[in-house]
């Protein structure tokens, strides 16, 4: 067994996995624990796939990477991507919180590749893994006016589940201190609202 | 950077090889964007500046360590930060150079990327040490990549030649906790000492070299005791892991999960070259099975090999297990593809024949159906990219031409053009300029029957870094070449740096250079085309060139819609709007060409209506689809902010 916490954060490049990544481990550092972050990615600008792995444990340096089968949090702020890292890096007692909007690759709006139908996407990710939470993260974005908030909806949706130990006071905290100060409001905003939202 | 409450600070391995860079003293740092590296500059940019460092974003990797020499030459200290492929550009000087006697120092910043993520080839870079006979750190955490730089800065000047600082993707761009310590201020007036000129003739060459030679043992001597190389594990160990780097914390890791902390021991080096012979052979006096873990060729496996072999007389009869035997492989096999915790633990389970405890996966039958249903997320150039529009209109013309035509090309966000985005037209891709130098050999070929069009495409600070040679060339050879420059005013690929054309209100005010300006030096003709404002114009040029004998220059000038888009606001935005009255859908022919064929990540076919749609959240208004529409089904009007 790993000894490690061990949590992805996934998407397309763009949707800000990289910065909650950043977030999630300034909360780990700051309780005391040692925080390795890895973010997976080729060319995100250009809408390829992207996977921040972020690992805490109690007393010595990990390596920035999960190892196959030793996934305990993903998070996904896309479908399809979930259905990727889980493939990759999740056994079946893996918890999934997906945000439920998909995005078309290029490819599906070209033609070339269909995207997989919705209730067959959603009932594997069911039987692959050990929870998988629908989040309506990228619907709780736009009501909030900026779909760029997306991620710490979902950060704030993690932090609901208890499921890493850490009080919304040091996510907050966190926010405050790392955001630039015009988005500071708009992301604790988005914080609360993953914090309460009813998982669908 | 990051503060926190405590006083470790969460930093990316680049951030932290930068803070390193500050700490240890130098007052310059230059280099040549290249991922993993290109955060490092960027870094101090934003850092260093404030302290009185000077910073640049070279012309190329070479220019940029033979600029940073006549500091560690003056009795300054300074930094170099490049890409592998950058190290093969600068090593011409780094051969040499290596030889000088050096006042202040210098720290080589190389960050390989294996596996390659995002490179045009898989290299080791750590070999060039060697070559170069200077030393080699290679740092296994973001913390201690910092410690290092300032080590390297610091043993530099102490031992009077280069240090080298090796790092891997992983290293670079993870993140860990840093402590971080004061500025060092050497205070040292800059002066370059006459009576030791730094000259590479013969003579001096000769007793440089047998210097160098002598201080590597002098080296060694020191890393003996480096705190970076540490032994964990039982004493005398049968089964020792050695490893460096990055691949010592995915071992460690490996032993955890399979329960062996008791029983294997780990070396872990952080000074591959020169290897302290004397710490390695004491923990490997018990052992009869080693066992190597680094990236990305047994470039310490062979070291260790070495001093096992001139030491056997100290040594139990060893069973070596690395790359060489093809006991240590990924799934591409031994020597390819990145170290991982999951590559350590393989090769340690085939060792003590049995497998870590871990959760049961899914199903192989779920596995199977969820591959069949991961469509992949290919990439496409970003909403707004002229690079649409130069290949839209280099395909086009080829076609017309009918010659079996096709691009040569380099790397840069147009070397996805080598794929689908950009209609597999680059048909050969290599290094920076690469293409602008095949284009003369193919120009040669039409004296042994080749008739096949060729158009070499490069970049604008491709241009400056390595094609202006191969168009000298190309003019001095009086060949037949057609060289398409895709300028867009930025290094954009690497994360938008500044180079020569871009404009100085965005690049610290540097002195912007005009490519048309040199073409015209070498008396090189030249076309300036927008092809996103004129796609058709872009084509026409394109075939007129073809038609046309001699060196061809066209520009293809557009600035990057991301990076500009960001770096200026417009008052007035563009709006593209589809007439579905006018959208014909699949029954037009013209088989979807804005969704389809362009693969603009803002337009999409809405299957329920049958027409297209502009997804306004990323369209940026460049208005190529409203000109290849056969419909005029797509509209353009300027909205006031």
């Amino acid at each position: 067994m790993s000894v490690a916490t061990n949590i992805v954060i996934t998407g397309v490049g763009g949707q800000g996995n990289v910065s909650a990544a950043r977030l999630l481990a300034i909360v780990a550092l700051k309780n005391e624990l040692e925080v390795a972050v890895g973010d997976v990615y080729g060319l995100t600008q250009r809408g390829g796939s992207v996977a921040s792995h972020v690992r805490w444990c109690k007393d010595h340096v990990l390596p920035p990477l999960v190892p196959q089968r030793t996934l305990d949090i993903l998070i996904a702020f896309e479908p399809l991507e979930a259905l990727r890292v889980q493939t990759q890096l999740g056994h079946k007692g893996t918890t999934v919180l997906v945000n439920e909007t998909p995005i078309m690759p290029i490819g599906v709006q070209a033609g070339r590749f269909q995207y997989p139908h919705k209730e067959e996407l959603w009932t594997l990710l069911d039987a692959m893994t050990g929870s998988c939470q629908k989040v309506a993260g990228s619907a709780t974005a736009k009501e909030l006016g900026n779909i760029q908030c997306l991620n710490i909806v979902m950060l704030g949706a993690l932090c609901s589940t208890g499921l890493t130990g850490f009080g919304a006071d040091v996510f907050e905290e966190t926010i405050q201190d790392e955001m630039p100060a015009q988005l500071v409001d708009l992301n604790l905003k988005a914080f609360r609202r993953g914090l309460a939202l009813e998982n669908l | 950077m990051t503060t926190t409450s405590s006083d470790r600070i969460l930093m990316l391995g680049n951030e932290a090889i930068a803070r390193g860079i500050l700490e240890g003293g130098a007052s310059y740092a230059t280099g040549y964007p290249g991922n993993p590296s290109s955060e490092i500059l960027e870094t101090l940019f934003k850092i260093g500046t404030r302290h009185g460092m000077a910073i640049e974003w070279s012309i190329n990797e070479i220019v940029a360590l033979e600029a940073a020499a006549a500091f560690a030459f003056s009795g300054k200290r300074a930094a170099v930060t490049m890409k592998q492929n950058g190290l093969n550009v600068a090593a011409d000087f780094l051969t040499t150079f290596s030889l000088d006697e050096l006042a202040g120092s210098l720290l080589l910043v190389v960050c390989d990327d294996p596996g390659p993520l995002t490179s045009s080839n898989e290299q080791d870079s750590r070999h060039f040490a060697k070559i170069a006979h200077i030393p080699l750190l290679e740092p296994a955490s973001p913390h201690e990549a910092k410690e290092m730089a300032v080590f390297g800065l610091h043993i530099s000047q102490k031992f009077k030649i280069p240090c080298m600082l090796r790092t891997v993707s992983r290293l670079s761009h993870g993140r860990g906790p840093v402590t971080i310590e004061s500025l060092l201020n050497d205070g040292q007036p800059a002066h370059f000492d006459t009576s030791h000129p730094k000259v590479g003739l013969p003579p001096l060459v000769t007793k440089n070299h047998a210097r160098l030679v002598q201080q590597r043992e002098v080296i060694r001597n020191r890393f003996e005791t480096a705190g970076w190389n540490r032994y964990t594990g039982p004493e005398n160990a049968s089964t020792v892991v050695v490893a460096s780097g990055l691949s010592a914390v995915y071992g460690r890791e490996a032993i955890e999960m399979l329960g062996l902390t008791d029983k294997v021991g780990l070396l872990k080096i952080g000074t591959p070259w020169p290897i302290p012979s004397k710490l390695t052979l004491s923990w490997l006096k018990a052992a009869d099975t080693v066992l190597f873990l680094e990236e990305v060729d047994p470039f310490l496996e062979e070291t260790v090999k070495v001093v096992c072999a001139e030491h056997a007389d100290r040594l139990r009869r060893i069973r070596f297990l690395g790359k060489n035997n093809g006991f240590v492989a990924g799934s591409n096999g031994p020597g390819v593809g990145e170290m991982n915790t999951d590559v350590a633990i393989s090769a340690l389970s085939r060792l003590v024949g049995r497998e870590p405890k871990r959760p049961a996966a899914p199903s192989k039958a779920l596995l199977a159906k969820a591959t069949d249903l991961l469509v992949p997320r290919e990439l496409s150039f970003c909403p707004g990219c002229s690079h649409r529009a130069s290949f839209l209109a280099l395909k086009t013309a080829l076609e017309m031409d009918g010659r079996d035509g096709f691009l040569v090309g380099d790397i840069g966000c147009y070397g996805m053009a080598a794929g689908t985005t950009g209609f597999q037209l680059i048909k050969a891709l290599h290094c920076m300029g690469s293409g602008m130098g095949n284009a003369s050999g193919f120009s040669r070929l039409k004296a042994f029957g080749f008739d096949q069009p060729v158009v070499a495409v490069a970049g604008d600070s491709t241009f400056f870094h390595a094609g202006l040679p191969a168009l000298a060339n190309a003019v001095h050879q009086k060949a037949d070449a057609i060289f398409v420059i895709l300028d867009n005013a930025v290094t954009a690929m690497t994360g938008f740096q500044t180079n020569p054309a871009t404009p100085a209100s965005v690049a610290y005010d540097k002195q912007m250079l005009r490519i048309e300006d040199v073409a015209d030096g070498l008396g090189v003709q030249t076309e300036i085309i927008d092809p996103i404002a004129d796609v058709r114009g872009a084509t026409t040029a394109v075939l007129d060139a073809l038609e046309t004998g001699g060196v061809r220059l066209l520009i293809f000038r557009r600035e990057c819609a991301t990076f500009f888009r960001k770096a200026f606001h417009q008052n007035v935005r563009p709006v593209i709007t589809v007439d579905t009255e006018k959208c014909l859908g699949d029954t037009c022919g013209c088989n979807r060409f804005c969704s389809r064929v362009l693969s603009c990540p803002a337009i999409l076919f809405d299957a329920n209506t049958g027409v297209a749609q502009i997804d306004d959240h990323v369209c940026t208004g460049c208005g190529l689809c409203v000109q290849v529409c056969p419909q005029k089904a797509i509209l353009l009007e300027k909205v006031e902010e």
